[in-house]
């Protein structure tokens, strides 16, 4: 709204005459020291850039979205196809984390992996996001017995043994990388959910948002212009963890031979199928190659939300709304 | 006290319910109907479908789904779960109480050891806040949460089973030895559990240095500096009690990820729990016995819960009130 950017514009130098020349000085320069032009998501912005860990993490999960984008480039062989001339070979110059047991080469499948993966992480994630935005909001703004209703039902989401659930229904709906991304989905919204939901119940009563209900404005009108441009910053950090969490499922499924399955590869379907001693011990690339692409990609997103939490200052805020 | 408790285990009906109704929809969800899980095709062949519908009258299956969740509860209730398909009409129950020990026993040895090497280094962390200590404990913290625990148990295995011999690779016990409460069983644990609990210690480890900052620089710890008491007894009195005994409630919250986490283990490890039975028994599509698994692991999650809530109202007083 402008006019309250005007009206809080306005009453700044008003009280500033009030008071001592030089104290109207001091806090001229103080407002110059944080220049005024600058949003708070530019400032965020500036603070993620400052903070050197979730640069790194942002830095390594671009390298690895470009790597996986452009496989077939980088990377000469064919991922699902058995060279069955060189099984096993350890990391060389050309196999540079060496071969499978079917001698097809294991950078190229990694490469090919990290496509599941990001793709695994974000489309869950997306479909939470959006689960969790609807209930919240209904529950935050209709309140009462819905609201009640909605949050023991999302407590019990909560204590169900969520993994265990999925990994059933990826076990009973057969391995297929779609099932997987909707199964993760549809199980991880109730953080999501009390996050929008708390977070309305904070915003309804702030001065602004009243005024601007008082001077008519529809119930959408305030989500999208208040309450939505308030939340990003906590989401976003729920998101990029929640990303974090959707990779790591994926991979735990995939992992038990419930996920991604041959020939395509995953990281988690590609230690899997290294797993018995034999493999372990002799031919460790296998499963050593993609567990590390899995905890590089896991803690690269990690530090991101970690450096966003702190952009953001997720914590101080989420303390004083719960 | 005993008011909080009643109501605390009226609120969790409902939660049975619930939960009883999702895992009946997920059975309904699996292929093919159980008469014929449970006839030989053979015998199939020569049956007309007019002795198939007899058979399905038998049980109850020709009546509407509704009815069919009513029947199947009230069995559910008096503790009959059904009868494994593959291990010849054992009741699943009897399974999954002889496969409980080992997972508990897991699960338990897995939050002592979260929660004791968690606490310590969150303190430390906390008391020594901004040292070379505190920086590496709270990377090493990143590391944990990021690597996926079946790597973890991998690494374990080829580090310290397989390269230097120390422990064993496989089961509870050596075999053909003695069973029980013994040196090899706590032998044979240790790198699950050490697999098992690295989230665990990364994440309490994180909420237990948050909550020690938190409370260091709470005003009535001031008060006690003030009243000039010793640093020793201000931290154990005042800052640990405060801070430390919140977390006992993530506990309760962490269960159903630990459940999955355990699932995964054992499956790595052979350890002969609930995890590795329902493992075996979705390659086998053994469904009673699956759906037992599930409910087992929500009734403990639920009852754990129950009873982390309890513990915290009696050691809080502003909860049970509240």
């Amino acid at each position: 709204m402008s006019t309250e950017s005007q009206a809080a514009g306005a009453s700044a130098p008003q009280t500033g005459g009030g008071i001592s020349q030089a104290a109207a000085d001091l806090a001229a320069e103080e407002i110059i020291e944080l220049p005024p032009e600058l949003s708070p998501f530019r400032r965020a912005f500036r603070r993620f850039l400052a903070h050197k860990l979730a640069l790194a993490g942002l830095i390594c999960l671009i390298i690895m979205a470009l790597l996986a984008a452009t496989q077939a480039i980088v990377s000469p062989f064919d991922p699902e196809k058995p060279h069955l001339f060189k099984v096993n070979r350890p990391p060389d110059t050309v196999n540079w984390m060496g071969t499978d047991q079917v001698g097809r080469d294991v950078f190229s499948r990694i490469l090919q992996g990290a496509r599941v993966s990001l793709s695994v992480g974000i489309v869950a994630v997306s479909i939470y996001v959006v689960i969790g935005f609807i209930i919240g909001s209904i529950a935050g703004l209709a309140g009462g017995y819905v609201d009640d209703a909605l949050m023991r039902f999302t407590d019990f989401v909560m204590t169900f043994p969520t993994f265990i659930l999925i990994i059933i229904l990826a076990g009973i709906t057969g391995p297929n990388i779609f099932n997987i991304m909707v199964i993760i989905g549809i199980f991880g919204w109730p953080g999501l959910a009390r996050l929008f939901r708390g977070n309305i119940l904070v915003m309804r009563e702030l001065e602004y948002v009243m005024a601007s209900s008082a001077l008519g404005a529809s119930q959408r009108y305030i989500i999208i212009r208040h309450i939505l441009p308030n939340i990003v910053g906590p989401v976003t950090v729920a998101i990029t963890l929640g990303v974090a969490g959707a990779i790591l499922a994926e991979a735990g499924l995939s992992f038990l031979g419930f996920g991604v399955t041959e020939p395509a590869a995953s990281w988690g379907s590609m230690i899997n199928s290294a797993r018995g001693i034999a493999f372990l011990a002799g031919f460790p690339w296998l499963w050593i190659a993609p567990g590390a692409a899995i905890s590089i990609a896991v803690l690269s997103i990690n530090f991101m939300g970690d450096g966003l939490r702190d952009a953001f200052d997720v914590r101080g805020r989420s303390q004083s709304g719960e | 006290m005993t008011q909080y408790i009643i109501r605390r285990i009226l609120i969790s009906i409902p939660l049975l319910f619930l939960l009883s109704l999702t895992s009946f929809i997920v059975f309904q969800l699996a292929p093919g109907d159980p008469i014929q899980a449970l006839i030989d095709p053979e015998e199939m062949l020569y049956m007309g479908p007019h002795e198939i519908d007899e058979l399905l009258a038998q049980y109850g299956l020709d009546k509407p789904v509704p009815v069919q969740y009513f029947l199947w509860l009230k069995e559910a209730i008096q503790g009959n779960l059904g009868y494994s398909i593959q291990t010849h009409n054992v009741p699943v129950l009897e399974l999954i109480l002889d496969r409980l020990p080992p997972t508990i026993s897991l699960m338990t040895a897995t939050v002592a050891v979260g929660l004791a090497l968690g606490l310590l280094f969150g303190v430390v962390s906390a008391l020594y806040q901004y040292s070379r200590m505190d920086y590496t404990l709270t990377i090493s913290a990143f590391f944990m949460l990021s690597v996926p625990e079946f790597f973890f148990a991998l690494m374990g295995m080829f580090i310290f089973a397989v390269t230097l011999g120390w422990f064993p690779t496989f089961g509870m016990w050596t075999p053909g030895g003695e069973t029980g409460i013994n040196w090899d069983l706590l032998h044979h644990a240790v790198l699950p559990v050490f697999a098992l609990a690295m989230n665990d210690i990364a994440g309490l480890m994180r909420y237990a240095r948050a909550s020690v900052l938190d409370t260091i620089s709470a005003d009535f710890v001031t008060t006690a500096r003030a009243k000039g008491l010793s640093e020793r007894l201000i931290l154990w009195k005042h800052v640990f009690r405060n801070a430390l005994i919140p977390i006992v409630t993530l506990i309760g919250l962490r269960l159903p990820v630990l459940f999955g986490g355990a699932l995964i283990v054992e499956t790595i490890f052979r350890w002969p729990g609930v995890g590795l039975l329902g493992y075996t028994a979705l390659l086998q599509r053994d469904y009673p016995v699956i759906m037992g698994v599930l409910i087992i692991s929500s009734v403990i999650t639920l009852a754990a819960n129950l009873l982390t809530d309890i513990a915290y109202a009696w050691v809080d007083p502003r909860v049970r009130h509240s």
